[in-house]
């Protein structure tokens, strides 16, 4: 059930920028500010400002409009890369201690790119959160099947947390082994440090427990979860926790809501640090998935190319269903389920080299020269050449109205970089190592593209692409072409597209727990006739829900369930989640049609010749998705102002093409672009915060909506489908 | 048994470049082979991806597998692979069938075939280690050929495990499939997968999954490889092929021609025949002239009746690891890489017995390569641009505990355990520490399982599992510590466990420039009690680790040292079995080590007390932990005193040194000694 509203503010806190998008009675507007670090609401409210101003209304009055502001930030990540966290003290399992220290062993690889995994003679640990010192054992024990094997020594533990108060500890982490099929240990832990050491004795210390922060199997990155959570618990809500001051007293009304990395939203209060990692990237996907559907595109690539970064996210057959299982945060693995984004260095920055040792072979990226000292063209002590580099000297990017304007680049400086380290080394002319440089960077983005997609068992040529951020309309056409993609859409805000992104996401929590069942039993073959033990489960995750949002002031008949089961044939480790076509069980016939689904995913990941039911297939996890619909934004049209964009023209520059050369190329601004406008490449339509290249053998029409829509023409490679303009299904004229 | 040595012992090496390869070469444009070399790679990770997924083999999980494509003619072209291992063992199979199959009319090779192997004659390290191989056709014409592999805890052999302790031939092993073609038409044979199970009856859900997984992800590359190959042609992946071959070995033969000539030695032993105690020697004459390396085994022990040998293949392929791991870490992963290297690996040795011997614990044998080649690399990239990867590497074993058993669950299960085999230190470099418990030096990317994955699938409980306290090399920097861990059987009336390791008694691992080596470990096992009766009373003296356990033993029972490689054995429920790993080399001269390193080690547990006093001559305060600099600068000179003391000219060295000789019951399987040349027959029924 969707809920009228009149206004809506979406910000997202970047580390650079503050993004936002604001609608007010179906007016929208999007802009940007500078992030103020030291005090995060100060950009935030700059930006909402920025945004009231451009509605025409005062602050005050579109505060007391709004329905609901969500926000998205990079803050808990700030914090764990700066080491910003409090003194905490871990209790483990007797005799397992050095879990979060081993890591699974090839800890000191996860979060590095494979060039640096393969150098073993320089591979290091990353640094703990919390040491060797203030890690220790326990003398408890639970088995696989939830049972007592070593009852708890209270004894022990007391003197051990001592121990830790003594080493002067401000909270703690319990993870025990199998906590998350019984947690008594757990929860007794926490009862007798809360009754011996009170908030009155030292101040509050919190205390985290495995089972209740992520009650799932398997302990190391179950303990990592609990770990980053209480890391990061204090300095986010410190943070947070008056970021709406400022608003609520100028007239808004309703919580903040966070945008969680599981695709839906909550209030702080109800928010885990971990949560909030990589929100940005996940509301720009929801974004994509929203318009996707709006559009009537099933299959979407949404890629952001920034200055550093190269972000895909998935929608397949209508949705973002793809989660990352333990992902890694930082450097931590963690269990945390995450909607699956996936990012690689490669940008506007990133550094062109000769690799000599290999045959002289160009490599661009992953190191990137940042924002400072930056490409050469900036002349701000940048020798190496860029991707930007290359854009300047192929006279793709205007070097008077880079960022319109704000920034000047130096053609000069962008040449002699390419030419002292690529083309010299090379022996090719400076605008052919440009195009090289180009060529690789594209390659390795339409590569990553094309990976992600195969591995999720799909074919790139059944998707259009969103090309986002502020170099991916630059670069889009190239890697649209090594991705075997043939249309690419980009939308106004494209800029600010994750604040867009967030505009249109739900309110969702998701509740997870492990619950080994074996569906079909790997002896016998026969279907499970446990049907409480499925029923229980989900049972349990429901009622959690109906308890929190029934806090949170939501009626219950609005919640909208999706359950999804992590499963597996038998002896497998890795599970393949899948949605159940039932929410509870009661026959076979359920049990058959929860296979089947299971089935079908697997198959289409992976093979169907993999199909191994002999072996037993078992429930693993259970993950319970409880939503709360919130109304998106609805796009306007305008009628189509004809083909010609003459009005548009402002000139022609020279522009390097290849199997062209030089070539004179029409030049156009893109905020005198109209409707149904058509470009047909080479072209080049400069924005205030990008530049749209249509190479050639592509071409650039204008939307109702105010999308571009860049299509192949040429066909001799590459096959098309559905090349023509859509209309978005929830759209008005 | 008629064996194509020449095929073999020549099947690494690329093919030189023909005229029509060079062609295709010239026709690349600028980008195609950054842009294409890398898709390759990723097509490759996509099969390799799949098939870890899909599979169940512990080993799957701890990276002891590859999926990679090959040239028409079976050379090497990029490989996404958990061990350096298979960058060699695919291309000998499919030059076997391109010689003997292709135009074999009972046979041939067509789309949709799909062969199979793990006769490790044919190229591989030991039939554990099993190859889905196509061919990759576009239209009727053969294009390319992919292979995906991985090793499997069991082949039915006499033992359980796959790695059998007490083989004395290969026909102790179990299965070893030649070069077969197991389906057609893109379909698997059910008639072959039922003999296959029928062989590996101890585990035939693992059999049957895991060779579905490797089919499915070879599958998956040849159509990627299709799919290519129609866009752009097939001389064009030709051309590539060749590239990607030529520029790795021309950039191996630059890097080698930078580093000083000469010529360097080392030499390590192994403890065990698998059946039996005994020192076995393995030297290494490391040879550098020009632009070419020459690895020179000659000295080896001798072959003997048990299963610690490797066959030749085998040997090379576990000197790959070393190279692709350190000297030429930053290379693309193809057949040239090997192009400037020679090797001399005497026939007869323990580094290529006959082919009747037992050489199912090959990875254990030929694992003696990895501080023999980490030394002399390190002697010879000291003084180079290289400094930096100046590694003692590890002593990796390859080794851990194999269990069998019917589990919780009621399934037969037999495999590896997959945390100690992913539990090893890494040596200490020139610039710093070695690091702790980092993994599986054979395949270094491998992940351990967490406690709750293995006491989920089998029938244990661990008693304890952490960093192994003084299991590191000390020294100026200091060797990566082990583990220490240890199981008791629960669930279940009885299990049966074996497991390998080649040294328990005497490191084969030397530490670098004056650093100490690892420390060994003994096998470990405490019979006749019931340690859940010790737990569940609440007795809070329960041990922590091995110098607990050893050191008081408060669980009862019967305590037994042993070698680590022992052959299978039953444990019941409620008995206690270790299967802790040793750590890392250390680097450099322990008196040098910063006495504030010194008792950071100590407060976290990687050194005891006596080690931080007596080994590295610190004095510091047991309370507060500070260091007294004028009690540690006056041990550290009584200590350079002493070891002046004992200093002796050379001649006088030697004279005392050459009279030495172990106890001949150490030397049974040695050979002559001192030069270990083959002095009696091995008899093989």
């Amino acid at each position: 059930m969707e809920r009228v509203m009149s206004a809506s503010i979406d910000i997202d806190i970047g580390g650079t920028f503050t993004d936002c998008f604001a609608v007010l009675n179906g007016r929208q507007v999007w802009c940007k500010t500078r992030t103020s670090t030291y005090e995060l609401s100060v950009g935030m409210n700059e930006a909402i400002a920025t945004a009231a101003e451009r509605l025409g209304v005062e602050l005050d009055s579109l505060l007391a409009q709004t329905d609901i502001i969500r926000y998205s930030t990079t803050l808990a990540m700030n914090s764990l890369i700066e080491r910003k966290g409090p003194r905490l003290g871990l209790l483990m399992t007797d005799g397992t201690e050095d879990t979060t220290l081993i890591g699974r062993g090839t800890q000191w690889a996860d979060g590095l790119p494979v060039k640096y995994q393969r150098n073993l003679a320089r591979i290091d640990r990353p640094i703990p959160l919390i040491p060797k010192e203030w890690i220790v054992g326990i003398k408890e024990r639970v088995d696989s099947q939830g049972s007592v094997v070593r009852p708890l020594d209270e004894d022990d533990l007391r003197s051990k947390i001592q121990y830790l108060v003594d080493e002067g500890v401000r909270g703690f982490v319990v993870s025990f082994l199998w906590s998350f099929l019984n947690p008594q240990h757990e929860q007794r832990v926490r009862e007798i440090i809360e009754s011996e050491y009170p908030a009155t004795y030292l101040g509050a210390m919190p205390v985290f427990i495995s089972s209740q922060i992520a009650p799932r199997i398997f302990e190391y990155p179950r303990t990592m979860m609990t770990v980053l959570n209480a890391y990061l618990h204090q300095s986010m809500y410190e943070e947070l926790s008056g970021i709406g001051d400022e608003l609520r007293r100028r007239g808004y009304r309703q919580p903040m809501m966070m945008i969680h990395n599981t695709g839906g939203m909550a209030s702080v209060l109800r928010t885990s640090a971990v949560n909030t990692y990589n929100g940005g990237p996940v509301a720009g996907l929801m974004g994509s998935a929203y318009l996707g559907a709006q559009y009537g595109y099933r299959n979407v690539v949404a890629t952001d190319m920034g200055g550093t970064s190269f972000d895909i996210g998935m929608v397949a057959e209508g949705s973002p269903r793809f989660y990352q299982f333990m992902p890694v945060i930082d450097r931590w693995m963690v269990d945390a389920t995450i909607m699956d984004t996936h990012s690689i260095g490669a940008g506007g920055g990133s550094i062109a080299r000769v690799n000599r040792l290999v045959a002289n072979r160009l490599e661009v990226g992953p190191e990137s020269a940042g924002a400072l000292p930056g490409p050469a063209a900036y002349s701000l002590g940048g020798t190496e050449p860029t991707v930007t580099d290359a854009d300047v000297v192929l006279g793709y990017i205007n070097p008077d109205y880079f960022h319109g304007g704000a920034i000047k680049l130096s053609r000069r400086r962008a040449e002699q970089a390419i030419d002292r380290h690529i083309a010299q080394p090379l022996s090719v002319s400076v605008e052919d190592a440009a195009l090289m440089i180009r060529r690789i960077v594209d390659g390795n983005m339409g590569q990553a593209i094309w990976r992600e997609t195969v591995l999720k068992g799909f074919d790139p040529r059944d998707f259009i692409m969103f090309a986002l951020g502020g170099a991916g309309p630059t670069h889009c056409c190239g890697y649209a072409g090594a991705a075997e993609i043939s249309r690419i859409v980009m939308f106004p805000w494209s800029a600010t597209f994750c604040a867009f992104g967030s505009s249109t996401m739900d309110i969702v929590h998701l509740y997870e727990r492990s619950r080994h069942i074996y569906l079909l039993d790997p002896v016998t073959h026969h279907y499970t006739q446990d049907f409480a033990a499925f029923n229980d489960t989900v049972d349990g995750l429901l009622a959690s829900a109906q308890r929190d949002f029934g806090g949170e002031g939501y009626d219950p008949a609005d919640i909208v369930f999706q359950l999804e089961l992590d499963m597996k044939f038998g002896g497998q480790l890795n599970v393949k989640r899948a949605v159940s076509p039932v929410m509870k069980v009661g026959s076979q016939v359920d049990l058959e049609a929860v296979r089947s689904a299971f089935e079908q995913e697997y198959a289409d990941a992976y093979s169907p010749l993999g199909l191994n039911p002999d072996a037993g297939i078992e429930i693993q996890n259970f993950a319970l998705r409880g939503t709360i619909l919130r109304a998106k934004p609805e796009l306007s049209a305008s009628d189509s102002a004809g083909e010609d964009p003459a009005d548009a023209h402002v000139g022609e520059r020279r522009a390097y093409w290849a199997d062209v050369g030089w070539q004179a190329t029409r030049v156009y601004k893109e905020d005198r672009l109209r409707p149904g406008n058509l470009i047909v490449g080479p072209a080049i339509v400069e924005a205030e915060d990008t530049t749209i290249v249509i190479e050639p053998g592509w071409r650039f029409t204008v939307g109702l909506y105010g999308e571009g829509l860049l299509e192949r023409v040429r066909t001799d490679d590459l096959p098309t489908k559905n090349s023509s303009v859509r209309r978005p299904k929830g759209g008005s004229q | 048994m008629s064996v194509d040595l020449a095929l073999i012992n020549e099947g690494i090496k690329p093919l030189a470049a023909s005229p029509e390869e060079l062609a295709a070469v010239a026709e690349l444009s600028p980008g195609d082979y950054e842009i294409y070399s890398e898709m390759l790679t990723i097509i490759a990770q996509e099969g390799k991806e799949i098939m870890t997924k899909m599979g169940i083999s512990a080993m799957l999980h701890s990276g002891d597998s590859v999926a990679a494509i090959y040239t028409v003619n079976g050379d090497l072209v990029t490989a996404v692979l958990g061990t350096y291992l298979h960058c060699v063992t695919g291309q000998i199979p499919i030059k076997f069938i391109l010689k003997y199959w292709r135009d074999n009319p009972t046979v041939g090779v067509r789309p949709g075939d799909v062969f199979y192997c793990n006769e490790a004659i044919y190229g591989g390290i030991h039939n554990p280690d099993q190859f889905a191989i196509m061919p990759v056709f576009l239209g009727s014409e053969l294009i390319a050929w992919t292979v995906v592999g991985a090793h499997q805890a069991e082949t039915g052999g006499s033992e359980p495990g796959g790695e059998i302790t007490t083989a004395r031939s290969r026909h102790d092993e179990g299965m070893k499939l030649t070069p077969i073609k197991i389906g057609e038409n893109y379909q698997l044979r059910d008639d072959l997968l039922k003999m296959m199970e029928n062989f590996i009856s101890r585990a035939p859900r693992m059999q049957v999954t895991d060779v579905k997984a490797r089919v499915s992800a070879a599958d998956r590359v040849r159509v990627r490889l299709q799919e290519l190959a129609a866009k752009k042609g097939q001389r064009f992946l030709v051309g590539l092929f060749r590239k990607m071959i030529m520029e790795t070995a021309d950039g191996a033969r630059a890097r080698i021609r930078s580093w000083n000539d000469g010529t360097y030695r080392h030499v390590v032993f192994l403890d065990t025949t698998g059946f039996d105690a005994g020192l076995i020697r393995v030297p290494l004459t490391l040879v550098k002239r020009d632009d070419r390396i020459t690895i020179d085994f000659t000295g080896t022990s001798p072959e003997h009746e048990g299963s610690f040998q490797s066959l030749a293949a085998g040997t090379r392929a576990h000197c790959a690891v070393n190279l692709y791991s350190f000297p030429f870490h930053d290379f693309p992963i193809s057949a040239g890489m090997l192009e400037p290297i020679d090797f001399i690996i005497p026939h007869g040795s323990i580094l290529d017995p006959d082919t009747e011997a037992a050489i199912s614990c090959s990875p254990l044998a030929a694992s003696a390569v990895f501080p023999l080649l980490a030394v002399c690399f390190s002697k010879l990239m000291f003084d180079s641009d290289q400094r930096s990867l100046v590694c003692g590497f590890a002593s990796s074993n390859s080794a851990a505990p194999m269990i069998s058993a019917t589990n919780q669950h009621g399934v037969r299960i037999t495999d590896l355990m997959g945390y100690p085999l992913n539990a090893w230190g890494l040596s200490a470099r020139s610039d710093r520490d070695g690091v702790d418990v980092f993994g599986f030096p054979h395949c270094p990317w491998g992940k351990q399982p967490d406690i709750e994955d293995v006491e989920s699938e089998f029938p244990v409980l661990h008693l304890y599992q952490r960093i192994g306290k003084n299991t590191c090399g000390f020294g100026k920097y200091r060797g990566g510590a082990g583990a220490a861990m240890a199981y008791i059987v629960h669930h279940v009336p009885y299990t049966v466990w074996t497991s390998t390791m080649k040294e328990s008694k005497i490191p084969t691992h030397a530490g670098l420039f004056g650093g100490y080596s690892e420390t060994v470990i003994p096998g470990i096992r405490l019979m006749g009690t019931d340690v859940f009766e010790a737990l569940a009373a609440g007795q809070s003296d329960i041990p922590r680790d091995d110098i607990e356990l050893l050191t008081d033993n408060t669980l009862g029972g019967e305590l037994f040292l042993e070698h680590q490689t022992r052959a299978a054995t039953i444990m019941h429920r409620g008995e206690l079995i270790g299967a802790s790993t040793q750590g890392g080399g250390g680097y450099g001269d322990v008196l040098e080590r910063d006495p504030l390193a010194v008792v950071e080690d100590l407060r976290r547990g990687i050194i005891t007390e006596w080690v931080a006093h007596n080994v590295y001559c610190v004095e510091y305060n047991r309370k507060t932990w500070a260091v007294s600099e004028l009690g540690t600068a006056a041990l550290r000179e009584k200590e350079r005193d002493a070891r002046r003391s004992r200093g002796k000219g050379w001649d006088a060295f030697q004279r005392e040194w050459n009279v030495l000789r172990p106890d001949a019951i150490a030397l049974q399987y040695y050979g002559t000694w001192p030069d270990a040349t083959k002095n009696r027959e091995v008899v093989r029924i």
